[in-house]
C-alpha cells in the first residue's frame, strides 16, 4: 500500500533525526504534496529509507531520505529496471553533495555529470558590445527558442522547460534575444526571483553564431534592464568550457554543488 | 537568538544585506538549499528539532519568522 502524505512527512522526521543522514529531497510540504499526487509518482518506505520516484520526459527521477550511507547504499535495489534511465540529482552545499554522491557511485549509480552554482554581483563583460540587436523575445517565437534550448541541453543533465514555462517568461519579459535578421542567434532566459536576484536558467548562442560576441550581447543588455545591484546565479556544468568565460567575468562559485547520477544498468549475468 | 539567526543568515550570505528585505524567500535571497541549512544550524545551535512540516518559506521571512520558528520548535527563551 502507498505511504500517505503524512506517513511520509513522518518518515521524513523520523529519518532526520538520525545521525549521517542524506537527502536529495528539498520541496516544501506543499511541493511534496503536489509530486505525490503526480499519476507517476512511486513511494517506497523502508525502515530507514525513503524512496520518491517520478516520470519526467522519459526519465525516472529519484528522491530520497536515507537514514544514514548503509541505507542509501541500498537504493538501487528499490528502483525500477524497465529500461528507462533513472536519475539522482544530489543538490547541496560541496562536502554533503559529494560525501552523497560518493555512496551512491559505490552502490550502482554512475557520475553523470556536475554542475557548480556560480553568483555574481554584479558581472562585468568587459568592452561594451552594442546590445541594439538584442530584444524582448516574443511569444511567436516561443517554437523557436525552445529549439534552441533542446538543441543545446540533454534531459539526462538538464531540466528542459516545458513550453508554459517559456511562454509564461516571455510574456514576464524575462526572455531576451539576440536578431541580426536572420532568425534567433542567441537567447538567454533571466529568471526574476526577486526584487535584486535574478537567475539566468537558460542561454543558448546557436552554434553557428558562436565567437561573434551573442552572449556578452545578451550579458550587456540584462546588465541595462535589471538593477544595478542585482545578484545573478546561475548553473554550470564543470565540462562546459563555459564555466571558465563566467568566472572570467565576475561569476564565483557560492559552494552549492549539483551531481547528476543515473542507475547503472543492469546485464542478464548480473554484472 | 536574534543575534544568532542574524550570524547565520550572514554565514550563509556575506554579501547580502538582508535589512533591506522584508521576505527572505520571495525576495531570493534564501532559497530552499539555504532553509535546509539554516535548519540544520538552528538544530544544532539550540538543540531542538524542526518538523518537516514548518520547513515552509514564511518561517524563514524574517529574522521574527525564524525565531519564532525555533520557539515554537521549543528553543530559546
Amino acid at each position: 500500500m502507498t505511504p500517505s502524505f503524512d506517513e511520509v512527512i513522518a518518515a521524513i522526521n523520523t529519518f532526520r533525526r538520525m545521525r549521517g543522514h542524506l537527502t536529495n529531497l528539498f520541496l516544501t510540504p506543499d511541493e511534496l504534496r503536489q509530486l505525490l499526487l503526480e499519476p507517476s509518482a512511486q513511494v517506497v518506505l523502508t525502515e530507514s529509507l525513503l524512496v520518491l520516484s517520478h516520470e519526467e520526459d522519459g526519465l525516472v527521477r529519484v528522491h530520497f531520505y536515507a537514514g544514514d550511507a548503509d541505507a542509501l547504499g541500498g537504493l538501487a535495489a528499490l528502483l525500477p529496471a524497465d529500461g528507462r534511465p533513472v536519475v539522482v540529482d544530489v543538490v547541496g552545499r560541496q562536502a554533503q553533495a559529494r560525501a552523497t554522491g560518493e555512496v551512491l557511485a559505490r552502490s550502482g549509480f554512475d557520475y553523470q555529470s556536475t554542475f557548480v552554482r556560480l553568483t555574481a554581483r554584479p558581472y562585468s563583460v568587459g568592452e561594451a558590445p552594442p546590445t541594439g540587436d538584442v530584444r524582448l523575445a516574443r511569444p511567436s517565437e516561443l517554437a523557436e527558442i525552445l529549439g534552441l534550448i533542446e538543441g543545446e541541453f540533454d534531459r539526462l543533465n538538464a531540466h528542459i522547460p516545458p513550453p508554459s514555462e517559456v511562454e509564461e517568461a516571455i510574456s514576464r519579459s524575462e526572455v531576451f534575444v539576440v536578431d541580426r535578421g536572420d532568425g534567433i542567434e542567441g537567447v538567454a532566459y533571466f529568471q526574476v526571483t526577486g526584487p535584486r536576484d535574478v537567475v539566468l536558467r537558460y542561454f543558448v548562442v546557436r552554434p553557428s553564431s558562436r565567437g561573434q560576441r551573442i552572449g556578452n550581447m545578451l550579458l550587456a543588455y540584462a546588465q541595462q534592464v535589471h538593477p544595478d545591484d542585482v545578484r545573478t546565479t546561475l548553473w554550470v556544468g564543470t565540462y562546459n568550457p563555459a564555466l571558465n568565460l563566467y568566472t572570467k567575468i565576475g561569476f564565483a562559485p557560492d559552494g552549492l554543488e549539483d551531481h547528476i547520477l543515473v542507475k547503472r544498468e543492469e546485464h542478464s549475468d548480473g554484472s | 537568538m536574534e543575534a544568532d539567526i542574524v550570524a547565520f543568515l550572514g554565514e550563509l550570505h556575506p554579501e547580502t544585506d538582508f535589512s533591506k528585505s522584508q521576505d527572505y524567500v520571495s525576495d531570493g535571497l534564501l532559497d530552499s538549499f539555504d532553509l535546509v541549512s539554516l535548519v540544520a544550524m538552528i538544530e544544532d545551535k539550540f538543540a531542538l528539532f524542526i518538523d518537516a512540516l514548518d520547513i515552509v518559506p514564511e518561517n524563514f521571512a524574517s529574522v521574527d519568522a525564524i525565531a519564532g520558528l525555533v520557539r515554537r520548535s521549543g528553543g530559546g527563551a
